[in-house]
């Protein structure tokens, strides 16, 4: 079931003199097996749009609909009792990972921290046992060596692995990411981000992920959604939204450095393709067009200018 | 004389039984005044451990550390080190304490001591120095990510600071709050000879740098200037580093058969390099 935004507000500190309006009229659908990247600058609403999927916050007014549970706008703005248990429900359907997730890992074991959810779902120690076991497969961490170890001794990479399958043992259908990678080390980074691809091809779990990395985002998602005050941007498919280099420029966000050097060939002449985002397809584009060049008359179009452009 | 060096230093940190995990190995090092100096290494590798002893935070268990002759095991000597090596963290919400910028600001000097007029001059030119005049009265937790990193180091500027050392100051920042940052120490550095030491995971920034370290398993593993620490590619992958992409993307080039300078650390050069291949075509 997909996740459907209508016409979503959220104010902060409503009726009071500090109010401030962080989302305004946003509408935004996100369908299954989906992998959205999320991107703004600071204070643009990433993080009060993806505490809106699991019910941290509901909504000023507007309506919020996951796997057909709705959340609407109430008059209070906080839930009341009656919807305690839809809330519940929504929770466990979508798990959020927040920034620095590791530290928020607080049992002596890290069995015990993978378990704290299960448990406290009520599962027997069985059924616990099979979704602990389960998520350190997915997250890739050896149960053998680590499971009776203190969270605290792992590198920084593991204890994120830790922490995301904490939310994994929730037996989430929908994973929902604030920065996964910040903080991390280049191996790191590459080592959990090949893990939320495994993820989501292999378990179909619908991945909403906000990055402040565009090369990131770019070679991840199917689908960008760029914030701005509040509102939905600029959004499509990544060679769609990094082709308009005005607007991502005016809204401060960056374009990833292979579509750069693209579009900067691309004005010299260059005829390159510049929806690329990995260095390896960067490469054989390249190889392409100087192995193009040296058999066809390109050279000569080119080093004339073509269109009066510079060239090279 | 002006200079930080670290000489033979070890640091470890205890593990909840009481056992030492070595941080730091036997590492020596010297910071000279106005460089420009990246210190990159994994996740666990000691950098933030070693930039925690540039100004006392932390004193070595073996070895010695000075600041322009000063020891850091010296306690009497902390608080000139610390006025002397000011340090910027990785999240700016931590490191704000006022109600408005030039109150966060002044919050260093005054607690100098320093005659009024002179507070307010160095606020002002410490206002002046990050961009935020405009700024002053504003409430700190208005400001973006990276106006807030700019007031986290103006407030170490109105120490009069000689060493700027930033500690991830950038990494969890938007892209553009990253690049004004990165203009504002570019600037301190350029105009003002600030001498600067970044510890960061970001490939294009430590090439911004004169000198990189790379730190690795709590030792010094390689030193020298970008073109030649990125060189040393296979090191850099070793030590869970990577480089930066123009070289990557220059270096898959070269392997295909492509004649590429081998040192193309950044983008404008690359496409220069790429333009003269074509040429020659």
């Amino acid at each position: 079931m997909p996740i459907e935004i209508a016409k979503l507000n959220y104010v902060y500190k409503r009726d009071t003199p500090l109010a401030s309006q962080a989302l305004f009229n946003m509408d935004l659908q996100i369908a299954d097996g989906e992998l959205v990247g999320i991107i703004g600058r600071t204070g643009s609403g990433k993080s009060t749009l993806i505490q809106h999927l699991n019910g941290l916050l509901a909504p000023t007014s507007g309506t919020v609909i996951v796997d057909e549970i709705v959340v609407q706008g109430t008059s209070a703005g906080k839930a009341n009792r009656d919807v305690r248990s839809k809330f519940q429900i929504l929770r466990e359907r979508v798990g959020i990972v927040f920034q620095y997730p590791e530290h928020q890992l607080f049992e002596e074991t890290v069995y015990d921290d993978i378990a704290y959810g299960p448990r406290n779902l009520g599962l027997t120690a069985t059924e616990t046992k099979e979704r602990v076991l389960q998520a350190m497969d997915m997250v890739g961490i050896d149960a053998e060596k680590i499971a009776q170890r203190s969270p605290l001794h792992l590198s920084g990479g593991q204890k994120r692995r830790v922490a995301l399958a904490g939310v994994l043992a929730m037996r989430p259908r929908k994973l929902i990411l604030d920065e996964p990678t910040a903080g991390l080390d280049p191996r790191g980074r590459e080592q959990l981000l090949k893990l939320l691809q495994r993820l989501h091809r292999e378990w179909n779990l619908t991945i909403v992920m906000v990055s402040h990395h565009m090369d990131e985002v770019a070679r991840m998602a199917s689908r960008l959604v760029l914030l701005d005050r509040g509102k939905v941007a600029l959004q499509g498919r990544p060679e769609e939204v990094f082709v308009q280099t005005e607007k991502i420029a005016q809204l401060g966000m960056d374009i990833p450095f292979c579509v750069k050097l693209m579009h900067r060939l691309k004005e010299l002449g260059w005829p390159v393709n510049s929806g690329i985002f990995e260095n390896e397809a960067v490469v054989e584009e390249i190889l392409r067009v100087v192995q193009a060049s040296k058999d066809n008359e390109w050279v000569r179009h080119s080093r004339n200018g073509p269109e009066g452009r510079a060239s090279c | 004389m002006a200079l930080i060096t670290v000489e033979n230093v070890s640091y470890s940190y205890p593990d909840p039984s009481g056992q030492p995990i070595p941080a730091l190995k036997n590492v020596s090092l010297t910071i000279r005044p106005g460089e420009w100096v990246a210190i990159l290494g994994a996740n666990g590798s000691g950098k933030s451990t070693l930039a925690k002893h540039l100004n006392a935070l932390l004193v070595p268990k073996e070895g010695r550390v000075s600041v322009n002759e000063l020891d850091t095991s010296d306690k009497e000597s902390w608080f000139d080190i610390r006025r002397t090596v000011g340090m910027v963290f990785q999240n700016p919400d931590n490191q704000i304490v006022a109600t408005t910028v030039e109150e966060d600001i002044a919050f260093g000097p005054e607690n100098l001591g320093l005659p009024p007029r002179e507070i307010v001059e160095r606020v002002e030119k410490a206002l002046r120095d990050v961009g935020l005049e405009g700024m002053r009265t504003r409430p700190p937790h208005d400001l973006s990510g990276g106006q807030k990193q700019r007031v986290a180091i103006a407030g170490v500027l109105a120490l009069g600071p000689e060493y700027l050392v930033l500690d991830e100051a950038t990494s969890m920042l938007d892209p553009v709050s990253r690049r004004e940052v990165l203009e504002t120490v570019r600037h301190l550095h350029e105009n003002q000879g600030m001498t600067v030491v970044t510890i960061t995971h970001d490939m294009d920034e430590a090439a911004l740098a004169h000198r990189i370290i790379v730190m690795d398993q709590g030792s010094v593993l390689l030193e020298g200037s970008p073109v030649e620490v990125f060189s040393q590619s296979h090191l850099l992958i070793q030590a869970g580093l990577e480089v930066p992409p123009a070289l990557d993307i220059a270096r898959r080039l070269w392997d295909k058969g492509l004649s590429i300078d081998p040192d193309v650390l950044t983008l404008d050069k690359l496409v220069n390099v790429l333009c003269r291949l074509k040429s020659l075509n």
